[in-house]
C-alpha cells in the first residue's frame, strides 16, 4: 500500500512519519513511536484502552485512522507526567488504588484528564459519563471515580498545554 | 544520596494493615508499564494462526506448500510439529497446541505461521489448504449424553470427562429428620473471564544454543514452563520463561494455553523472535470460562432452618477438551460444604465433551453457579417456614475451628460476625420490603478454599519460595515467582517482608517472574498467593 509522510506533533514533540491511508493511530504509536502506553485491548471501539486527546478532545486510537491527524496535536498517556511529577489524575488514581492491573489505567486517566480539562469540577454523574466508553474487568470502577475525584478541583499538574 | 556511610536512621516502621498504594502503581499511572505486546523488538516476526472454521471434522490433510513458499514467510508449523499432547491436570492431558487428526471446536488452531509483516502473515494463512472433513457435532451437555451422539474423543464414551460421586453422613436420615424439604433445578449460562488485556506470547529461539526465552500473559509460569519443556522435548534448563505486567486473568490463564506453545514452535522453527499477539476474538475462542451448567439441588431443613441434608446433581458443558474440566466438576460438590455446617451430602457430578471452545478455572471456580443455586433456595425455604434470610442462614454457622465431612479444615471464619455488619449497615430491617417498585435488598453469602493444599503436580517441592537478597549497598530485594496479574501480590509480598524487618517498603524491591533469577513458585490461582506466599515472604525475612 503507497505510504505518505505524516506531520504531527505527538505528545509535544514534533513528528514526521510514513503512513498508509489505513494505518491506525494506535498503530502509528504504538509500531512506529514505541509509545506502547496507549493500549489495544479489543477488535475495535470497544473498550476505551486506547483513548488519546487528539487536540484535546478524547479519541479512540484504534477507530482513529492516521492520516486523519495531519497537523493535529496528539497526547499520550506518556505525555502527563512532566519535571519528575506526576499529573493529578495519575497521583490519584495511584494512591486511590485506582489502578488494579494496569491494562484500562492509560485510557481511563486520559479519559478522565479530557474530561477535567472541560470541567474542572465534574459532579458523579459527569464523572461516570465521561468514563462510560473505558471497561475495566478488576470491578475497579468504585475507586477509579474515586480517583477522578480526588483529582478533581486539584490545579492539573503536568499536562503540556 | 547522602554522603558516604552517612545512612539515616530508620525508624521501626508497621506495612501489614496499612493502606499501600501498589508498588507496581506508578508505572501503571504513567504507561511505562510493559505488558507482553509492548515488549517486540522492531525486527520480531509476526505470528498468526489459523483456525478451524469446523466445530467438529476430521483432518484428511494440510497443505502447507503454498504458504512455505511465500516471501516473507519464515515458517509454518501445524499439528505435525508436536505430536506431544499437554493438559493443566497430568491424568487428563488431550490437547495438543495444533490440532492432530480431527477439530473439535470451532477456533481450534490447525497451523500457524510467522512472517515478516501482519500482512504476509494474513495472506499465508488463506494460502493453508486444509482438507477437512466434516463429523456431526454436539453443542450442549444433554445431546452429547445422548445414545448415538458423536463422540469427540474415541475413549470417551457418553462424551463423559469425568463423573464425582461424593456422599457424606447419611443424608437418607437427613432428609426424613428434616421439616421442609425442597429440591429446585437451575441453568447457568456459560461465562468468559474477558479480562482487559487479550492474549499475547513473544517467544525468542536462541539458535546457537538451542535456548528459548517466553514472555507471556500467564497467572502460572511454572506451568508454562513445564508445558514447553514437554512439548517442545527442551531441556527445562534450556527455557527461561518470564511474565511481564499482566492485564488480568480471573483463570484464563491458569493453563497453559495453546497460543503460549505454538509461539515457542514457531520461533523455533524460524530461528528468531516472533510476537504472538490474539486479538479479542480469539481471546475469547481460547475460552477456558466457567462452563454452562444444570444444577438440581434438594435441601432438607429443620422449622428452626439447620441444615439436615443436601442432595446436588452438577451436568457441565465443559468444552473439547479435558484442561482443568475433573477439577471444576470436583468442587462444584466440594464446596456445597464449610460454608455453612451441612452434616450430610450427596453429590453427583458429570462433566461433557462438546464441541465448544474448551471451559476452565474461573473466579470462584466450580463454586459460583451451585452456590447461586444454595443460596436462592435457602431463601425460598425460609420464605416458607417464615424465617428471615438472615435467620436461615445464622441457624447454620460454623464455630472453628471446624473439619467438614468432607474433609475440608476451616481455620477462621468470620461469616456470623459479617452478617451482623451486613445487616446493620444495609439497614436491612429498616428498609427490607419498603423500597420502590424494581428496587429490592437480597443477602447471599459465598466463600471459596484458600491455599491450594493439593497441588497438581506432586513433586514434594514447597509450593512457594522466596528468596531475600541484602546487598552492600543495603538494599533488599525480593525475589518471588508468585504472578502479579493485577490482584497486588508483589505488594503484598512487600509488605509482609517489610513487616518483619520494620523497614518501609521504599527500601524493598520486589522482583519477580524471570525463571532465570526467580524461584519456583505455583502461581496466582485458588486464592492461594496471599495465604502461602505471604506466609513464605514472612518467613524469609524472619531467617533475615
Amino acid at each position: 500500500m503507497p505510504k505518505r509522510i505524516l506531520s504531527l506533533v505527538v505528545n509535544g514533540r514534533r513528528r514526521e512519519e510514513a503512513v498508509s491511508d489505513s494505518t491506525l493511530l494506535l498503530d502509528l504509536l504504538r509500531e512506529q513511536l514505541g509509545l506502547t502506553g496507549t493500549k489495544r485491548g479489543c477488535d475495535g471501539g470497544e473498550c476505551g484502552a486506547c483513548t488519546v486527546r487528539v487536540d484535546g478532545e478524547p479519541r479512540l486510537a484504534c477507530l482513529t485512522i492516521a492520516s486523519r491527524c495531519e497537523g493535529a496535536s496528539v497526547e499520550t498517556i506518556e505525555s502527563l507526567a512532566a519535571g519528575g511529577r506526576m499529573s493529578a489524575l495519575q497521583a490519584a488514581f495511584h494512591e486511590k488504588l485506582g489502578t488494579q492491573c494496569g491494562f484500562c489505567t492509560p485510557g481511563m486517566v486520559m479519559a478522565a484528564e479530557a474530561l477535567l480539562r472541560r470541567n474542572p469540577n465534574p459532579d458523579d454523574p459527569a464523572i461516570r459519563e465521561a468514563l462510560s466508553g473505558n471497561l475495566c474487568r478488576c470491578t475497579g470502577y468504585v475507586k477509579i471515580i474515586e480517583s477522578v475525584q480526588a483529582a478533581a478541583g486539584t490545579p492539573v499538574a503536568g499536562g503540556t498545554r | 544520596m547522602s554522603g558516604a556511610g552517612a545512612h539515616p536512621a530508620i525508624g521501626p516502621v508497621r506495612s501489614v494493615g496499612v493502606r499501600q498504594p501498589l508498588v507496581d502503581g506508578i508505572e501503571k499511572v504513567t504507561g511505562a508499564a510493559r505488558y507482553t505486546a509492548d515488549l517486540a523488538p522492531r525486527d520480531a516476526l509476526v505470528g498468526a494462526i489459523l483456525r478451524s472454521p469446523l466445530a467438529h471434522a476430521k483432518i484428511r490433510a494440510i497443505d502447507v506448500a503454498r504458504a512455505r513458499a511465500m516471501p516473507g514467510v519464515r515458517a509454518v508449523v501445524t499439528g505435525e510439529d508436536c505430536a506431544i499432547a499437554y493438559g493443566v491436570i497430568p491424568i487428563a492431558q488431550n490437547e495438543f497446541p495444533l490440532a492432530r487428526g480431527k477439530v473439535r471446536y470451532r477456533g481450534e488452531p490447525v497451523a500457524a505461521v510467522a512472517a515478516d509483516d501482519a500482512a504476509t502473515a494474513q495472506a499465508a494463512l488463506a494460502a493453508i489448504e486444509v482438507d477437512f472433513e466434516p463429523l456431526a457435532a454436539v453443542f450442549d451437555a444433554k445431546s452429547a449424553r445422548a445414545d448415538g451422539a458423536a463422540l469427540l474423543h474415541d475413549d470417551k464414551r457418553g462424551n463423559l470427562e469425568r463423573s464425582v460421586e461424593q456422599d457424606f453422613g447419611d443424608v437418607a436420615a437427613g432428609f426424613a429428620a428434616a421439616d421442609l424439604v425442597c429440591e429446585r433445578t437451575s441453568h447457568y449460562e456459560e461465562v468468559t473471564h474477558a479480562m482487559m488485556e487479550p492474549n499475547a506470547a513473544l517467544a525468542e529461539w536462541d539458535a546457537e544454543r538451542g535456548r528459548l526465552t517466553l514472555h507471556s500473559v500467564t497467572q502460572v509460569p511454572y506451568y508454562v514452563h513445564l508445558a514447553l519443556a514437554r512439548c517442545l522435548d527442551l531441556d527445562e534448563g534450556a527455557i527461561r520463561v518470564v511474565k511481564p505486567y499482566v492485564g488480568g486473568g480471573f483463570g484464563h490463564r491458569t493453563e497453559t494455553l495453546n497460543f503460549e506453545i505454538v509461539a515457542a514452535l514457531l520461533a523455533r522453527a524460524a530461528g528468531g523472535v516472533v510476537r504472538l499477539e490474539l486479538t479479542r476474538e480469539e481471546s475469547f475462542l481460547t475460552h477456558r470460562g466457567r462452563p454452562e451448567t444444570d444444577v438440581r439441588l434438594k435441601i432438607g431443613m429443620t422449622r428452626a432452618g439447620a441444615i439436615t441434608a443436601v442432595e446436588a446433581e452438577v451436568v457441565q458443558r465443559g468444552g473439547a477438551y479435558a484442561g482443568y474440566g475433573l477439577v471444576t466438576i470436583l468442587y462444584a460438590g466440594a464446596l456445597i460444604h464449610a460454608l455453612y455446617r451441612v452434616p450430610a451430602s450427596s453429590y453427583r457430578g458429570f462433566r461433557v465433551y462438546t464441541n465448544t471452545p474448551p471451559n476452565g478455572a474461573m473466579r470462584g471456580h466450580g463454586s459460583v453457579d451451585v452456590r447461586h443455586a444454595f443460596e436462592s433456595l435457602l431463601d425460598e425455604m425460609a420464605a416458607e417456614l417464615g424465617l428471615d434470610p438472615f435467620a436461615v442462614r445464622r441457624a447454620n454457622l460454623i464455630e472453628a475451628p471446624h473439619r467438614t465431612i468432607n474433609d475440608l479444615q476451616v481455620n477462621s471464619y468470620g461469616l456470623g460476625a459479617c452478617l451482623d455488619i451486613v445487616e446493620r449497615k444495609s439497614g436491612w430491617r429498616e428498609r427490607r420490603g419498603q423500597l420502590p417498585r424494581g428496587r429490592g435488598l437480597g443477602v447471599a453469602c459465598s466463600h471459596y478454599v484458600s491455599g491450594s493444599a493439593k497441588p497438581v503436580h506432586w513433586t514434594g517441592e514447597p509450593h512457594a519460595v522466596i528468596n531475600l537478597k541484602l546487598d552492600f549497598d543495603g538494599r533488599i530485594t525480593v525475589l518471588t515467582g508468585a504472578a502479579d496479574i493485577g490482584q497486588g501480590s508483589s505488594t503484598l509480598i512487600s509488605q509482609a517482608v517489610a513487616e518483619v524487618l520494620r523497614l518501609p517498603m521504599s527500601r524493598l524491591s520486589v522482583y519477580a517472574n524471570d525463571s532465570v533469577v526467580t524461584p519456583k513458585d505455583n502461581g496466582s490461582y485458588s486464592s492461594r498467593v496471599s495465604f502461602l506466599v505471604g506466609y513464605a515472604a514472612s518467613r524469609a525475612a524472619d531467617e533475615m
